[in-house]
């Protein structure tokens, strides 16, 4: 037999290769198919790249073993986000401490999961939750369903729904999470103010 | 183009829009022929039947051969014009009159109530003018409270003033006008500071931004987050088709936009705001079984199995006749139909009745006997007659669609009103060619067909007698043998004549047609007609009593009496309607209701069950005109079950078997069974209004007392508006009645 060393497994009846040899495993050739020499060159050809590879390889660890770390201790310590991180929703209020929203819908429009759901109700006088004409009464984020695609804060005329960095969501139970209009809202000022 | 001047015959004109050859009538507008070849020309103040306004400049096209860009609302076709819709030009122009539009516009469109379906806004899109070049701040006018039910926001409005013609023109109210000039003119309500009208809201309906906004509907939701569904307004007669607007089980906003129906995108003030009874708070949503005196709640099951079981009771001690059968004037067809069926095949008796509100009985047999069955009007064609003859009745507080039909008759082509009534009507005030103000409209018809009538109705009848085509509409003050004078006497005149007698309620055409009298089965035959009988007992089995029922009034006698022990009520307040004392219900051994709500007649009842709304359920209704519109399911109300399965249950617990698992399994028992119900149900399916032809041979109208109208205003209806915000909020719902806005 001659090339035991190398696997063809390209050459199979009933397909064609076109002679050319690809997925060949290679093994120290053994055989008395090729002269001493060339045996000789190879077998330290191998044993040189192999060196070299491993000392390039574990250079890069040596290197990495002096840089800062990159990953989070999470949960121990705090975890840090590039601002653009699309988390748990946020809906803003204005300088006055009103609600953004104006309930127009948009969000929920454009929502591919179809996990927003608003009830809208007028603001009066002596009840003024926005500085629009409407207000949202009720605010739904379904969670279970969120694809967190961002397709929300686009659409908003207003600026009032927003991408806040809260992860932490995972729950056992389904029902707790539809997030309600008071969880996903940020706090007024005033209170915010108190420690 | 000469050889198209040349060649054009006389009753049409050939034009190019576009590069479309199209053919129209001389004196067709512009604006029109492009619809009709499928160009849209955009255009706020332009409105098909309503005067020619040329105030918004959307509709500017240009034409070839004329200097500058025309209105195509107001230039009628030439022939040989050549006009383009779309090229820069006009781009431009309407790009500007767009920017013109906007300068005190706000664009609060996330907040406003129009937007998603807003003209405007689809405009801007459109051509593209959102940024304005102004720096000037927009004016600003605080919203106003027109009424209870119409909001104006000056900002938005655009001035294309279809508000104030729709008002004036179409509803005959004039209830709006302009104020001031320029950029700072103003709608305002011509009497006072608050809207003085019907409360129709078609202005509502009509604007194309959101400047004038519905009370019931504001900041609710978006046009996208309902659902839609066409069905039959449950007021009135007219039938109007309504177009619910649901969201999360609930009705939003009721409108006709898609203009489908007979009313086209008209609808009263009910039929817009006067839906929320539905979600009123006082609904029933549990049975109620009297137990020791007083009601209390129970279970479907044991409410069903107590009437049953005193039913029974009842039969076995006091025999068949001893059980009567109240209908309403608003179920079904196919639940009117099943609760005859009840009352004749499971309960063996004809005692049953309904509150007739008009006598198609007697309209029906005539017609029949006169060998004309197929001269019953229908809406359309009141809107298309020359003259027309209207007896009793005030179709403008009673029959809104009705008296748009008129209006639209004497406007659009100059019809003749020929108005018969004991009160100045509105329609006699304003429309009417000849008005004879009577006494007693049953003595006037008396003396109009008599040997010598006097004053007005002689003119009125020289008058008659040269019209070609006349509708005659009378009320409930026409009935049984008058009817039947009336029919003979307008059949002979020279002109073609069709009959509409004015029924008050959603269905109580197909209550009388499907046979909800003691006398009548279904297509008016009578009980003691053996073929007739024999045609609804092949299919029903065992046989129908030949002996005619009480009527209503014998059956509340009989209570009284003692002959009567059981009486079943469905959707009707008998206790209201007709006076029942609350000793006199006391006196049965069983009063079983089903009802939307705790009625006067609920409220002394041994068993009440919640009944489906109109919008919960589906089956058909027959309008005062005999055409059948289908009513779809909108919504469900947990608690509810619609008449049709109440009277299954009853059914099953009182041992018969009946086939039907809906309401079209019953339907088509009616279409093959009931004579003139033969219609064709693919244009039903769709929507569409298919009229019947109804024939036979009634007994008289036993009594003058059975056929009497409610009377309502604009603003109730039966026992149902008490329970309605929107028609109780309005200033006007206070007016007395027959108060002329």
């Amino acid at each position: 037999m001659k090339n035991i060393g190398i696997r063809d497994d390209t050459v199979r009846p009933g397909r064609s290769s076109g002679g050319r040899r690809r997925n060949a495993v290679f093994y120290f050739d053994l055989s008395e198919a090729l002269p001493y020499t060339e045996r000789m060159a190879k077998m330290l050809r191998e044993v040189t790249g192999t060196v070299g590879a491993l000392a390039k390889g574990f250079a890069v660890t040596f290197k990495t073993m002096f840089r800062p770390a990159v990953t989070e201790n999470y949960p121990a310590e705090p975890v840090h986000f590039e601002g653009r991180y699309r988390g748990l929703h946020v809906l803003r209020r204005d300088e006055n401490g009103l609600e953004k929203c104006v309930a127009c819908f948009l969000c929920a429009a454009a929502c591919p999961a179809n996990c927003i759901y608003i009830e809208a109700a007028e603001n009066t006088s002596d009840h003024r939750i926005s500085a629009a004409e409407r207000y949202a009464k009720v605010y739904n984020i379904d969670y279970n369903r969120c694809i967190f695609c961002g397709y929300c804060v686009e659409a908003c005329p207003c600026d009032a729904i927003t991408h806040g960095h809260g992860f932490e969501i995972a729950s056992y139970d389904m029902n707790g999470l539809v997030y309600r209009k008071e969880q996903l809202l940020e706090k007024p000022p005033a209170a915010a103010a108190k420690p | 183009m000469p050889e198209t001047m040349t060649t054009a015959a006389p009753s049409a004109v050939t034009l190019t829009i576009d590069g479309k050859t199209v053919t129209a009538p001389p004196g067709t507008l512009l604006i029109e022929a492009a619809k009709q070849a499928g160009i849209e020309v955009p255009s706020f103040c332009y409105y098909p039947g309503m005067a020619l306004q040329g105030a918004c400049r959307m509709c500017l096209v240009s034409i070839e051969k004329m200097g500058k860009l025309q209105t195509a609302c107001t230039t009628t076709v030439a022939p040989g014009m050549v006009v383009h819709t779309e090229n820069d030009e006009v781009r431009n122009a309407r790009k500007a009159m767009l920017e013109f539009l906007l300068t005190n516009h706000p664009l609060d469109c996330p907040v406003c109530d129009k937007g998603g379906e807003c003209e405007l806004q689809d405009a801007v899109f459109r051509y593209g003018a959102a940024e304005t070049r102004f720096m000037e701040s927009k004016l600003h006018h605080e919203e106003k409270q027109f009424s209870k039910l119409i909001y104006y926001d000056w900002p938005r409005c655009i001035l294309c003033y279809r508000c104030v013609r729709v008002c004036d023109e179409i509803m005959d109210v004039n209830a709006y006008g302009v104020a001031f000039r320029a950029a700072h003119s103003e709608i305002i309500p011509n009497r006072g500071e608050k809207l003085e009208c019907e409360e129709c809201g078609m202005c509502v309906d009509i604007c194309p931004v959101g400047a004038l906004t519905s009370g019931t509907y504001r900041y609710k939701t978006r046009p996208w987050e309902m659902n839609y569904t066409g069905t039959v307004c449950n007021h009135c007669g007219d039938g109007c088709k309504t177009t619910l607007s649901i969201r999360n089980n609930e009705i939003i906003r009721a409108n006709n936009r898609d203009h489908s129906g007979i009313n086209g995108e008209f609808l009263c003030v009910k039929g817009r705001f006067g839906w929320d009874f539905v979600n009123s708070q006082e609904r029933l949503l549990e049975p109620r079984v009297r137990r020791n005196g007083s009601q209390a709640p129970a279970s479907w099951d044991d409410a069903l199995g107590l009437a049953v079981e005193r039913l029974k009771a009842v039969i076995k001690e006091h025999g068949r006749d001893a059980v009567a059968v109240i209908g309403s004037n608003r179920t079904s067809n196919e639940e009117n139909y099943l609760l005859q069926r009840l009352a004749r095949s499971v309960l063996g008796t004809n005692n049953i009745d309904h509150h007739r509100t008009a006598d198609y009985a007697s309209l029906v047999g005539a017609l029949t006997a006169a060998g004309a069955k197929d001269r019953h009007a229908t809406m359309a064609e009141i809107a298309s007659a020359n003259s027309i003859l209207l007896i009793g009745n005030d179709p403008t507080q009673q029959h809104p669609l009705v008296a748009l039909q008129i209006r639209e008759a004497v406007r659009q082509h100059g019809a003749h009103l020929y108005v018969i009534n004991r009160n100045r009507i509105k329609l006699a005030e304003r429309q009417a060619a000849v008005f004879a103000e009577v006494k007693n409209e049953t003595e006037a018809l008396a003396s109009l067909i008599g040997d010598s009538p006097s004053g007005e109705l002689a003119a009125l009848r020289e008058k008659l007698q040269a019209e070609s085509d006349t509708v005659v509409i009378f009320g409930s003050e026409i009935q049984g043998r008058d009817v039947q004078r009336l029919v003979r006497w307008a059949l002979a005149l020279p002109g073609r004549t069709r009959f509409v007698a004015l029924g008050d309620y959603a269905n109580s055409r197909g209550a009388a047609d499907m046979g909800l009298l003691p006398n009548t089965l279904p297509g008016y035959s009578p009980v003691s007609d053996v073929a007739a009988s024999a045609r609804f007992e092949s299919v029903w089995g065992g046989s129908i009593p030949s002996k005619p029922g009480r009527n209503i009034r014998e059956i509340i006698v009989d209570i009284d009496s003692g002959a009567i022990k059981a009486l079943l009520v469905f959707g009707s307040n008998p206790a209201k309607t007709f006076g029942v004392s609350k000793e006199t219900l006391a006196k049965l051994s069983l009063l079983f209701v089903a009802d939307l709500f705790p009625t006067e007649t609920a409220a002394m009842a041994d068993v009440v069950v919640p009944a489906a709304s109109f919008a919960e359920k589906s089956g058909t209704v027959t309008n005062l005109c005999g055409e059948v519109q289908a009513l779809r399911k909108t919504m469900r109300k947990a608690g509810t079950r619609s008449d049709f399965e109440i009277l299954l249950a009853l059914a099953r617990l009182l041992g018969a078997a009946w086939p039907y698992r809906t309401p079209d399994d019953v339907l088509r028992e009616i279409v093959e069974r009931v004579p003139g119900y033969s219609i064709a149900l693919p244009h039903l399916l769709v929507g569409g209004a298919v009229p019947t032809r109804p024939e036979g041979a009634p007994l008289a109208l036993e009594r003058a007392d059975l056929v009497f109208s409610s009377g309502d205003s604009l603003f109730t209806s039966g026992s149902v508006s008490r329970f309605s915000w929107a028609l109780n909020a309005p200033e006007e719902a206070r007016r007395p009645r027959g108060h002329i806005f």
